[in-house]
């Protein structure tokens, strides 16, 4: 469970092994992967009806293919049944008769209809697929739409891991249901009605025969199908603990060895693995039961109608049971059995399915930050900042900021300093909306932010952080990513003034080299110069920036000063500040204590003052 | 040959099992083919008194005088028949579940074994993620590969073997007509499940690509937003689920192709069979039963053929995986041809001309490195990254091995040493230390694993780490590691030293492990632990001068070399590379902040 990448890729392989295909009595013996290949589910849907409803609106550009599909299933379906039939009948009206012109008609009939049966089959499939990958691409599409336009509070919420597996696993869940079990449960759903139908038509004394034996397959295959779920999730369970554990002392093996803790490791690693062992058992037990046993009852049911038939051809005659209608019942017997085990594993992936859309709707059904938006465009800021009594917590009973107020003018550099956790980088998070204050008011150029448009706003304001994010991707497309519409050279031009420019073209493709996920092949500074050139080139008209503090070697760090240096000039730039040289640079110097603004000056008026900032001072720099 | 050895050898001390199973699967099979011949017997022989394809053994015992108590024997008996049948399926269904739980359990076992006890030098090489994937899904692959795909490869020969057997006792001309088919069918099953497996390849790259694109974007959301880019995003995501989507489509059509084409060869290979078969019984060659039997075992045939192929098609990724855990089981185990030796260490060490080069490097990491340190002094190594620090502590260790030169323990060469005894007297706290997913107590207590509660915080208390683990919400009992609460590097660090603590070793090492604690703190730490281990030699590996000075003999290394060594003074008066890092620290000390510890994620 720990790589959510390996996980879906052997997904999608057994979804895909199992869409094979459906209906092909010849796969049985793989019901038991497709179980496997089944995530393990967390609750079960809570609003079906309207669940269902919405993915049919869903479908419903697509109403008249899907009736198209419906329909010929259901033809295809009947006529396929009907070929017991025509066989009982050709056995009774002519073969016995010896009448082989009428048989030789027949037969060619059962090989029409069969063929009928699986072109309409192919092109059910095929048109079932494509709608279900246009729906869900469809859905797909529409959560991620929504999620860029969420606020930032409801990543904080859901979190990343979830939110990311409810696009990428949760849609493939739907997506399995709409392809398959829509077309399966039809298929299903009319074979049995059907072959009971026929059964009884043929001949009512054999069919109760069969329909007796019902009760006790159905019992069984459900429990069977049951008890294997259960291991197969057991399996799946313990296997990701397994794996937790060897991720774990392989990435940590320096410390076993040093510690000499191999043994007591390995021990661990035993108990989990016969767990594992014994639950893997299980699972494959009871996954290789349900086969035997439905083969089983299909033999004796086939058996038992025939010998049953038999029995009353020759003692009540051939006015009650003929020879046909032996072979008939006796085939029909064999048809509906498999349709009634599958529909049991049907509903639970339908179910499945139902409990991915209702989270996956949940997505699209969150709030747009976008939704509530200011109406003032803003061309360019000059760069005046008014805080006015902010107060803001990220949970209303917990108060972060609390009456925070001061002005900044244009071009002017401010400082917020201030001890670890006490609210200096949320304030920061207010002035481009990530979150809005709870009371009080952040004006920009004399203009309330709540009444800007976000994204003009957010265009026009520059953040550098410690930890910078990079996409995967090229250097060159990352800088880039500070201005679409910016010139070739303007990205080298930015690149150049960040200082990044030296150790590009010193990479072996230079700006072509790709950036893997997350910016893990480059070191902390390298990203955060790239991460520099980046703002640069969007040019912004206010700046926050976040000095860095560690795990950054000497010269790197003065390389970065330099660039940021650059950058605030002439803007105005609100910089969580580390750096001594940056504080006495400062037109002000903001001191953030437990979410209050405790002191306001510059260095030299803060330093006389001899409050909190001196004492602060003094614990950092003296 | 080497094949067979590869892939039996881990079936040691259960081929039996296997074998039997196998015997079981293959008369089953046999049998499974007999249950179309009772109704050949029921219309061939009950009613037309014509032979019955039933083997002796079981016609003899349905001879009766009157066509009803045949009828009734043959009912008892197939019922009978079809209970032995799931009785003994039963039984080898046990027996391979077994087997293969069994099999997959030794050899998660055996392999995990193998890597903790493989060399420092082959994980520092070998990429975790690929490890962890050869542990348990190459142990998987090949796991359901004796449990299912051979099993269903040899169940579904079995199978066509004793139908075409039963065929050709009826009448080998007609077996010849239903076989006609087949071929196509099987060879056109192969060359799909062949190719088809590109395309899936394909479809999970796209799939991959997706993926990231969302990961991506749900992580680095603010800096989406910052630059108001989400309009770009979106677009960009639309292109990867597009082409995600076309991949897919592209499988499913060529899925519906071939499963669409083969029902249709199947199809008219049943009209053939019935055609012909027709014809024959109004020419009188062929039986009633024996048409209705034929259809039957045609049907035990013609079906599996597809996924044979489908099956076939997968073998090649069982060897790949075995090759694979081959791969570890090929490497040595450090502690197989250790020594016995087991000196008591007092902390008296010497370096000789030490030399150390990776295998595959062009440069020496350490080069010619002669020092001494006498029991209970405190060395301090100082230089650059990269200039050899780390690798002069893994030598003393044997975490890595020195390939010329000696190092002597007491003079006792360190390679006559047992590895486990060497590591109980050396204790090593590492830059970024590793916690384990467990709680605060059992992280601590890794190296004692019964020590009383008190002691585990009597030494966070020394560590200066106890308030930081009063403030978590659950005290000691927190969780941490990956998968629980995430500890900031000093946090970290000061837990490492606690577990040190808890520990007297004649010989400790502090390997830069106090970088991320601020200057005060580290003092602090510092004094308590000089107390702690008086008679302890020390060695302090750091880049931090402050740090350094303190130490009884301070070694100067750049680029694998001891430049200079001696006390802060000497080295101060010296000039040098010393005093250049004094000069550039201290300046920088000036103006550097000093919460390095800071434990705000500063993240917008």
């Amino acid at each position: 469970m720990s790589d959510p990448k390996i996980l879906t890729k052997r997904e999608l392989n057994e979804k895909l092994k199992a869409q094979i295909d459906p209906t092909d009595p010849s796969q049985s013996p793989k019901r038991g992967g497709r179980m496997r290949g089944s995530p393990a589910v967390g609750p079960k849907p809570k609003n079906i009806r309207q669940t269902v409803f919405r993915l049919l609106s869903y479908m419903g550009v697509f109403k008249f293919a899907l009736l198209f599909v419906a329909l010929a299933l259901i033809a295809s379906t009947l006529m396929f049944l009907l070929v017991p039939f025509l066989f009982s009948f050709a056995l009774d009206n002519h073969f016995l008769q010896f009448d082989f012109e009428g048989v030789y008609r027949i037969a060619l009939i059962i090989l029409f209809l069969a063929l009928f049966n699986s072109m309409v089959r192919f092109f059910s499939r095929f048109v079932m697929a494509r709608i279900s990958q246009k729906v869900v691409k469809k859905l797909r599409s529409d959560a991620f739409d929504k999620l860029m336009k969420a606020p930032v509070s409801y990543y904080d919420e859901k979190g990343s891991g979830d939110i990311v597996s409810r696009i990428s696993n949760d849609v493939e869940l739907i997506s399995n249901s709409l392809g398959q079990t829509v077309l399966e449960g039809i298929n299903s759903s009319i074979v049995i009605v059907g072959a009971f139908f026929f059964m009884f038509y043929l001949n009512w004394m054999l069919a109760l025969v069969v329909v007796a034996f019902l009760p006790i397959m159905v019992l069984f295959t459900v429990k069977i199908s049951k008890k294997t779920r259960k291991g197969f999730k057991e399996q799946q369970i313990h296997l990701a603990s397994l794996n937790g554990i060897i991720e774990e002392n392989v990435s940590g093996l320096k410390t076993v060895k040093l510690y000499n803790q191999e043994e007591p490791f390995i021990e661990e690693f035993r108990d989990e693995n016969d767990k594992l062992k014994r639950a893997g058992f299980m699972a494959q037990f009871f996954s290789g039961l349900i086969w035997p046993f439905i083969h089983f009852m299909n033999n004796l049911i086939f058996l038992t109608v025939i010998g049953v038939g038999a029995f009353l051809h020759l003692y009540l005659g051939a006015a009650f049971v003929t020879i046909g209608h032996i072979a008939g019942v006796s085939q029909y017997s064999r048809q509906f059995i498999m349709p009634i085990s599958n529909l049991a594993q049907l509903f639970n992936a339908l179910m499945q399915g139902i409990a991915g859309a209702e989270r996956v709707f949940e997505i699209i059904d969150a709030e747009s930050e976008y939704d509530a938006d200011g109406e003032v465009s803003i061309d360019t800021l000059q760069g005046e900042i008014e805080f006015d009594d902010v107060t803001f917590g990220y949970d209303e009973d917990v108060l972060v900021l609390q009456d925070i107020t001061f002005r900044a003018k244009k071009g002017e550099l401010i400082a917020i300093v201030g001890p670890t956790g006490g609210g200096k980088t949320t304030t920061i998070k207010l002035l481009n909306r990530f979150y809005d204050v709870l009371s009080g008011s952040i004006k920009l150029d004399g203009i309330d932010v709540r009444e800007m448009k976000k994204d003009e706003l957010r265009k026009k304001i520059g953040v550098v952080l410690q930890d910078t994010h990079l996409f995967k991707g090229s250097v060159f497309d990352n800088i880039h990513y500070g201005d679409f519409d910016a010139t070739k050279e303007e990205v080298l031009r930015a690149s150049k003034l960040a200082g990044a420019h030296d150790f590009i073209v010193k990479l072996p493709k230079g700006y072509d080299t790709e950036i893997h996920e997350g910016g893990q092949n480059f070191s902390q500074g390298e990203r955060q110069l790239i991460s520099i050139a980046r703002t640069i080139l969007s040019d912004p008209d206010l700046l926050i920036l976040d000095e860095a503090t560690s795990n950054v070697d000497t010269r790197t760090e003065a390389k970065i000063q330099e660039s940021m240096n650059l950058l605030m000039e002439g803007r105005t730039s609100i910089v969580i500040a580390h750096r001594l040289q940056t504080i006495q640079k400062a037109d002000k110097i903001l001191v953030i204590h437990k979410g209050r603004l405790i002191e306001t000056g510059t260095h030299a008026s803060l330093l006389e003052q001899k409050g909190f900032y001196h004492s602060l001072y003094q614990a950092q720099f003296e | 040959m080497r094949r067979l050895k590869q892939f039996t050898q881990w079936m040691k001390g259960q081929l039996h099992l296997y074998i039997i199973g196998m015997l079981l699967l293959f008369f089953l099979q046999y049998f499974r083919t007999l249950t179309p011949l009772f109704v050949q017997h029921i219309v061939d022989t009950v009613f037309a008194n014509k032979p019955s394809a039933l083997p002796a053994f079981i016609a003899n015992l349905l001879i009766a005088d009157t066509v009803q108590r045949q009828l009734l024997l043959v009912a008892v008996f197939s019922v009978a028949f079809a209970l032995f049948r799931l009785t003994f399926v039963f039984v080898q269904r046990v027996i391979f579940a077994v087997f293969t739980e069994r099999t997959a359990y030794n050899m998660r076992n055996t392999l995990y074994d193998r890597l903790q006890n493989l060399s420092f030098t082959y994980h520092s090489q070998a990429d975790t993620g690929d490890l962890i994937q050869r542990t348990t899904t190459d142990v998987d692959t090949y796991r359901r590969f004796i449990g299912e795909q051979l099993v269903d490869v040899l169940r579904l020969l079995f199978l066509m073997v004793f139908a075409v057997y039963q065929m050709m006792l009826m009448n080998p001309r007609m077996t010849a007509i239903s076989l006609a088919m087949s071929p196509i069918i099987l060879v056109s099953a192969l060359v799909y499940f062949a190719y088809v497996k590109k395309i899936f390849r394909r479809v999970e790259e796209a799939e991959g690509e997706m993926t990231t694109a969302v990961q991506e974007n749900v992580t680095g959301n603010r800096v989406v937003k910052a630059f108001a880019n989400e309009r770009f995003e979106m677009e960009k995501f639309d292109k990867t689920s597009t082409k995600f989507r076309e991949e897919s489509m592209r499988l499913t059509k060529l899925m519906a192709f071939f499963w669409g084409g083969t029902d249709l060869l199947i199809f008219a290979q049943y009209a053939l069979t019935a055609s012909f078969g027709i014809y024959f019984a109004v020419m009188g060659t062929l039986d009633t039963g024996q048409f209705i039997a034929f259809l039957s075992l045609l049907g035990l045939i013609v079906w599996p053929l597809r996924q044979l192929g489908r099956i076939v098609g997968d073998f090649g990724k069982t060897t790949v995986a075995l090759d694979r855990i081959d791969e570890i089981m090929a490497q040595e185990s450090e502690h197989e041809n250790d020594t016995t030796n087991t000196p008591d260490i007092q902390g008296h060490i010497r370096f000789e001309n030490v030399t150390f080069q990776f295998v595959d490097d062009t440069k020496p990491l350490l080069k010619n490195v002669s020092f001494e340190v006498h029991p209970g002094e405190t060395l301090a190594v100082i230089g650059k990254t990269g200039s050899g620090k780390s690798t002069l502590m893994n030598l003393m260790v044997r975490l890595l091995d020195n390939q010329e030169g000696r190092i002597l323990f007491d003079g006792c060469d360190i390679k006559s040493i047992n590895k486990k005894h060497l590591r109980k007297n050396v204790g090593i706290v590492l830059q970024e230390p590793f916690l384990y997913s467990k709680s605060v107590y059992e992280n601590i207590g890794i190296i004692k694993r019964d020590v009383p509660k008190e002691r585990i915080v009597d030494v966070a208390n020394i560590a200066r780490v106890h308030d930081d683990i009063e403030d978590f919400e659950a005290g000691y009992d927190t969780l941490v590691g990956e998968r629980g609460v995430t500890l900031s590097g000093g946090q970290k660090q000061r837990l490492a030293i606690a577990r040190m603590l808890l520990d007297t070793k004649p010989v400790l090492i502090f390997d830069d492990s106090l970088s991320a604690v601020d200057t005060e703190t580290d003092i602090q730490i510092r004094r308590a632990l000089y107390k702690h281990w008086q008679n302890t030699t020390v060695f302090i590996i750091t880049h931090r001068i402050t740090t350094a000075m303190e130490a009884d003999k301070i070694i100067v290394l750049d680029q694998g070399e001891i430049i200079a060594q001696g006390t802060h003074e000497t080295l101060l008066a010296e000039g040098g590379l010393y005093a250049e890092l004094y000069h550039q620290q201290t300046k920088i000390a000036q103006e550097f902040e000093a919460h390095k510890g800071g434990d705000e994620d500063a993240t917008i």
